[in-house]
């Protein structure tokens, strides 16, 4: 398990308290995908978000069901042969065994996420997959266990919204890339403010 | 917050409600809440 450490929040929550919060949420999701949540999973999100079926075939259902994401950082430019990806928050694995896909034998990709029960998820996917350019590592988005300047592309779906440092993982997002790298992101934007007080409602945040 | 963490070009390309219908009520349709995706490159 990724060490716990203290993040500055600019809001103020307790950091510890909602990411243990956000672990349960998610690995429920990972032991029982189709139970019911307050979003969509899994195929009929793919549809949802507008996921081509060409790219989910031969992609494990371990990966599939699990899928929880807001959007469809893949519609926003096709990763080439080669690139390297890291996947933020990679969940049950599914966005970064599409990059895998894509980026070839001569890519890479890493997945980080925090939540052990979507580790052993995505690494089981990658398994029946036969995926061997991609990796999955235990962290945080505040901090990110890659190298400076190490990847072509920044992909995340459904996850910046979940830590209350966005700048912090924004910044860890650019520290990662390479000068000029793309940023890839599905997330979720809201119409009406949040009450200050709302922002500390740990329940608020994970649903 | 994104230009100032270090990007470029940002720009967000798609919005659509992606919680209408989920099995469980949420705190989405409180707030006028949708899923989006936006790019942006290293400067």
């Amino acid at each position: 398990m990724a060490q716990q450490q203290q993040v500055p929040s600019p809001i103020d929550v307790d950091v510890a308290v909602l990411r243990d919060a956000i672990r349960a949420e998610y690995a429920a999701v990972a032991s029982d995908p189709s139970s019911g949540f307050h979003f969509h999973t899994g195929h009929a999100l793919t549809r949802i978000v507008g996921y081509h079926p060409s790219w989910l075939e031969g992609i494990p259902e371990t990966a599939v069901a699990s899928f929880a994401g807001t959007g469809n950082p893949f519609s926003l430019g096709v990763l080439q042969p080669g690139e390297r990806v890291v996947d933020v928050g990679s969940g049950g694995g599914i966005d970064s065994l599409i990059a895998a896909r894509m980026v070839g034998a001569g890519g890479q990709v890493v997945g980080v996420d925090m939540t052990p029960a979507m580790l052993d998820r995505a690494r089981r996917a990658a398994d029946e997959m036969g995926a061997t350019a991609v990796e999955f590592r235990e962290g945080y988005m505040e901090t990110l266990p890659v190298p400076d300047g190490w990847a072509d592309v920044v992909i995340s779906n459904g996850v910046l919204n979940l830590t209350p440092d966005k700048g912090k993982a924004l910044g860890e997002m650019a520290r990662v890339l390479k000068p000029t790298g793309r940023l890839q992101i599905g997330d979720i934007t809201i119409d009406k403010p949040v009450p200050e007080a709302a922002k500390q409602e740990i329940d608020l945040w994970t649903g | 917050m994104v230009e100032a963490a270090g990007f470029t070009d940002f720009e967000i390309t798609w919005r659509a409600e992606v919680f209408d219908g989920a099995p469980q009520a949420s705190s989405a349709a409180a707030f006028g809440t949708k899923g989006i995706n936006f790019r942006a490159r290293k400067r």
